[in-house]
């Protein structure tokens, strides 16, 4: 396909540079148009339009931090972001979109076809452009159902994203080994690299070898012309970065109160973390730990599926990280637990039980510890539910302990506020 | 010659411009145009017309000898029937360049904007999901452009010719056309080619903003303005008006002196004088009347600087190219479809095809619930016209008869179908052909239903069945284009400058986060507010905009 230099977008040709400013009466005969080739490229259009599209994304991104579709791609390098149509606003009625007029079987009352739930795409014949465009298969111009188009971003880039937005600051890893910068001094020499890092001398000398060896050379008219094979570049090695590794703990409450739809929020939590910390770490472990009145070490899937219908005994969970925890020593790793329960302990005395167990510990020896309620959604959950319970008892002790940070998640749209405060510390 | 020719018994109708005005008519043949009969017998090439120019430049893949001759003997056929068309030029694309060209309406040539990227990467999804194949491209202008996919077998190209020839005829011959510019290419490329003046000039992100701006408010036009004005004479313009000329109110300009007691009798010099007393007591109104083209207004009226004046124009000149193809829609599909049935049929069809023809046809006009398929409503209510018409099913003995089996089995083969369809694509537009031929009978032959959508579920659920339900629905629909109808009323209200619109309340309040959108549009270019009143569970509302941003309260 050839690709006409776009005369728009370089305006070289004269009638731009005219003094005046009225267009208005310059005609263009089709043979202009043969001139430019195939009309004006449509790619920069494309890129505007992504462009404001993921302006639009990262403006919306609670909105996505819920949805499934990303979520479900979990663990995969590359992460399809669905973009959204953006439409002109215009004066509209607000059922404009509902009710329509139909051609085919059904009795009144009957439903015709599943919307989404979103927009619907109602027989409006005198809208849309009409512009004498026909689509086969009957469907109307313009408004395929159910077409996404999608951006590819990978998975540094998303959390990236993720990070911005909510301004996250990037962790500082504990550790012994002191962090040493990648680019030290120009230690070695290269074939490549770019001109301002020419070793000149270098060059020259290569260059020469060559000639003397080519029998180029002449000593009465020495002159070296360099190359390219002959180019020689100043050069770093990385040295080696001491290695940062994360190990996250996630406790779950399995017990009676706990419910599907609350694992579902937990689980688009944990998507979260691990991508935020996936970024921040070089290499990350996860173990999942589920309790009821005693805890056991679990796989990721049983993580988030099993039902225990057991009470609630939330130290236990506790006296197995410690557990756990002996396997990464604190030396050599940066330790997290994230809890999540609706905080509905078994009586005070295990309240004070984990809180010892916390202070004394677990606290010192972590590097974060977060606890996110999500409280059992029911016509008879008492308002605030998400801060009473276990979360007060924790508020009440740890309020101003450094490395300890407690949220209320009451449902899907505060995923975005439990993601951003758990992780505001820096920690 | 009469405006309404004898109905032709005998057999195909000829309708080369026989329904013209004389003075029309000798112009089409000083023109040797399609209307000669006899020039539009012998095959295009050997005409001596000008060939039009191609399109995208040279290098192009074109139209094979076979298609060409097919699209001669294609649109020789149509003129047969009657059709007339400005000459077709079909250009060859590759898939990725149709949906290009389909993204920007059908124009090689556009503004630089995002959303005609945004058309296109939902195009581009649409075709490698195989769930939509844009059949046909056709645009208004003279000639007509249309494009055919090169991938596109040729059974599927010559089906594709003859709803380009419909859709032609159309273009060339309803009267909410007539007034639209046909050398749209070059508008579009000028527009494009200013936009990208103004960008290199001013910067894209601030030309693109005030686009965007712009074409929030682009439906704001009046569609009445194009039939009532056709050379641009609008009177209605919202200037305030010159003041006359002190002391000689309502004189007429004299050559001789002898004349003036004739030109300007006493009399009429009083009464104008008299009138012109009046208005001065009065408060002006400004804008005079209420305006339903914003745009105009604006670009009267706004204090912004030239450029954005001429955006503003561009925007308000592509709406109203673009406005009669929106209130023709289903008229235009239908009666292309009619044509490319029609003209298949007899054409193009040996026995080994008919079934592609058949797959082609029925997978275009199939129903896709819950839409209404433009291409079906249109075709089969030109066909029921047609019957009608034929066999006398109109007029005030059909209207009075209520016997089922006698209008059953009505016939007065009367014959008149034909010129019955030719005229009603003419004359109507889609609320006019609903409004006008939609009967009860066709409504129960095609099954038609209103339907809502559930607001929780999203589900669509069928109401009713009823003739005025359904009938009234599409009119609702199809009046403005199914848009709420919105008026300027007062551009200096409080008299500090500030705008009121009107939006003339039916059945449904406005929807709230749009209408924020757009005052801040408009406020953009007033720079002083504006508020718009409407109406919203049965008490008067109104929205405006200005410095401190967006209300709303109850007025």
């Amino acid at each position: 396909m050839d690709r006409s230099s776009s005369s728009l977008n370089q305006p070289e040709n004269n009638s731009f540079h005219n003094e005046d400013d009225s267009l208005a009466d310059i005609t263009f005969t089709p043979s202009y148009m043969t001139l430019t080739g195939f009309g004006i490229d449509i790619q920069p259009d494309r890129a505007r339009y992504r462009d404001i599209a993921r302006g639009k994304i990262r403006e919306d991104l609670g909105k996505y931090m819920s949805q499934d579709e990303i979520i479900a791609q979990k663990g995969k390098d590359i992460i399809k972001i669905p973009l959204p149509r953006i439409d002109s606003p215009h004066f509209q009625t607000q059922s404009a979109n509902g009710e329509g007029v139909g051609q085919g079987d059904g009795e009144p009352g009957e439903s015709i076809s599943r919307g989404k739930g979103k927009k619907g795409s109602g027989s409006k014949p005198g809208q849309g452009k009409g512009k004498g465009e026909g689509e086969g298969e009957g469907q109307e111009a313009g408004e395929g159902e159910g077409n996404h188009i999608y951006e590819e971003v990978t998975i540094e880039q998303f959390a990236d994203m993720i990070g911005e937005k909510l301004q996250l600051p990037r962790i500082e890893p504990k550790g012994d080994q002191k962090i040493s910068s990648d680019k030290g001094r120009y230690t070695t020499i290269s074939r490549h690299g770019p001109q301002a890092l020419r070793h000149t001398r270098r060059t020259f000398k290569e260059a020469l070898k060559r000639s003397l060896s080519s029998g180029e050379y002449d000593p009465d008219d020495p002159v070296i012309i360099p190359e390219r094979e002959d180019f020689r570049y100043k050069a770093f090695k990385p040295e080696p970065r001491p290695e940062f590794n994360a190990c996250i703990i996630y406790v779950m409450d399995v017990s009676y109160s706990m419910n599907s739809g609350q694992k579902e929020i937990a689980r688009k939590v944990a998507f979260w973390i691990d991508l935020w910390l996936q970024r921040q770490y070089q290499g990350v472990e996860r173990v999942f730990i589920i309790h009821d009145e005693k805890a056991k070490e679990v796989t990721e899937e049983e993580f988030f599926s099993i039902n225990a219908n057991g009470g609630t005994k939330i130290s236990s969970a506790y006296k197995e990280v410690l557990k756990v925890a002996e396997r990464f020593p604190a030396s050599q790793w940066n330790r997290y637990l994230f809890q999540f329960s609706d905080g509905d302990n078994y009586d005070e005395k295990d309240d004070s039980v984990c809180t010892d167990l916390l202070k004394e510990q677990i606290l010192p020896f972590f590097n974060q510890v977060a606890y996110g309620q999500i409280p059992f959604q029911s016509s008879r959950t008492l308002p605030s539910a998400e801060t009473q319970g276990f979360y007060k008892t924790l508020q009440n002790s740890f309020n101003s302990a450094e490395n300890f940070v407690q949220t209320p998640i009451a449902d899907d749209t505060k995923i975005l506020d439990a993601i951003k405060k758990f992780f505001s510390g820096g920690r | 010659m009469n405006a309404t020719p004898e109905p032709n018994l005998s057999g195909p109708a000829r309708e080369s411009g026989s329904d013209l005005p004389a003075s029309e008519q000798a112009k089409e043949l000083a023109n040797l145009d399609d209307h000669n009969p006899i020039e539009a017998r012998l095959p295009l090439r050997t005409r001596e017309v000008k060939a039009p120019t191609p399109l995208l430049g040279p290098g192009r893949p074109t139209l094979s000898e076979d298609l060409r001759d097919r699209q001669i003997q294609i649109e020789n056929a149509a003129r047969d029937h009657g059709l007339s068309f400005y000459p077709i030029v079909y250009e060859m694309l590759y898939s990725h360049e149709i949906n290009a060209i389909a993204a920007r309406d059908g124009f090689p040539i556009r503004y630089p904007h995002w959303r005609f990227g945004m058309e296109y990467e939902f195009l581009n999804t649409g075709y490698e999901h195989a769930s939509s194949k844009i059949y046909e491209l056709v645009i208004n202008s003279d000639p007509v452009y249309a494009y055919l996919m090169a991938s596109n077998e040729n059974f599927d190209q010559e089906f594709v010719m003859c709803h380009v020839t419909g859709h032609a005829d159309f273009f060339r011959n309803n009267i909410y056309f007539s007034q639209t510019n046909r050398q749209s290419i070059e508008m579009m490329a000028t527009h494009a080619h200013r936009v990208a003046k103004y960008m290199h000039l001013y910067g894209r992100d601030e030309v693109e903003k005030v686009i965007d701006h712009a074409l929030s408010i682009s439906d704001l036009i009046d569609p009445f303005k194009m039939l009532a004005f056709p050379n641009g004479n609008d009177k209605q313009s919202s200037t305030m008006k010159e003041e006359p000329l002190r002391g000689q109110p309502g004189r007429l300009p004299v050559t001789r002196d002898y004349l003036e007691s004739f030109i300007n009798p006493p009399e009429a010099l009083e009464a104008a004088r008299i009138k012109e007393e009046k208005l001065d007591k009065k408060p002006r109104q400004f804008p005079e009347k209420p305006v339903r083209d914003v745009l105009q207004f604006l670009i009267e009226n706004a204090p912004i600087p030239d450029w954005q004046r001429d955006i503003l124009s561009i925007v308000r000149e592509e709406s109203y190219y673009f406005l009669p193809q929106m209130q023709t829609k289903i008229m235009n599909e239908g009666w292309a479809s009619y044509w490319h049935s029609t003209l298949m049929r007899q054409e193009v069809v040996k026995d080994k095809n008919q079934d592609q023809h058949a797959h082609l046809h029925s997978s275009i006009t199939a129903s896709q619930p819950p839409n209404l398929n433009p291409y079906k409503i249109g075709i089969e209510l030109f066909r029921d016209i047609e019957d009608r018409w034929n066999k006398g099913k109109f007029g005030p003995e059909w209207e009075a008869c209520t016997n089922e089996d006698e209008r059953k089995r009505w016939d007065k083969k009367v014959g008149l179908g034909r010129e019955k369809i030719f005229e009603v694509r003419r004359l109507n537009n889609d609320l006019s052909f609903i409004s006008n031929y939609l009967t009860m009978d066709f409504c129960e032959r095609h099954q038609l239903y209103t339907f809502d959508q559930n607001a929780v579920t999203g589900d669509y659920v069928m109401r009713s069945r009823e003739f005025e339900k359904v009938r009234d629905t599409l009119i609702r629909q199809l009046v403005n284009c199914g848009k709420p109808l919105v008026e300027l009323v007062d551009g200096n209200l409080h008299n500090r400058g500030e705008i009121r619109l009107m939006h003339h309340f039916e059945k449904d309040p406005l929807r709230q986060d749009y209408t924020e959108a757009v005052l801040k549009s408009i406020y953009f270019f007033w720079t002083r507010p504006v508020c718009i009143d409407s109406k919203r569970n049965e008490v008067g509302e109104r929205c405006a905009f200005d410095q401190s941003g967006y209300r709303r309260w109850k007025n």
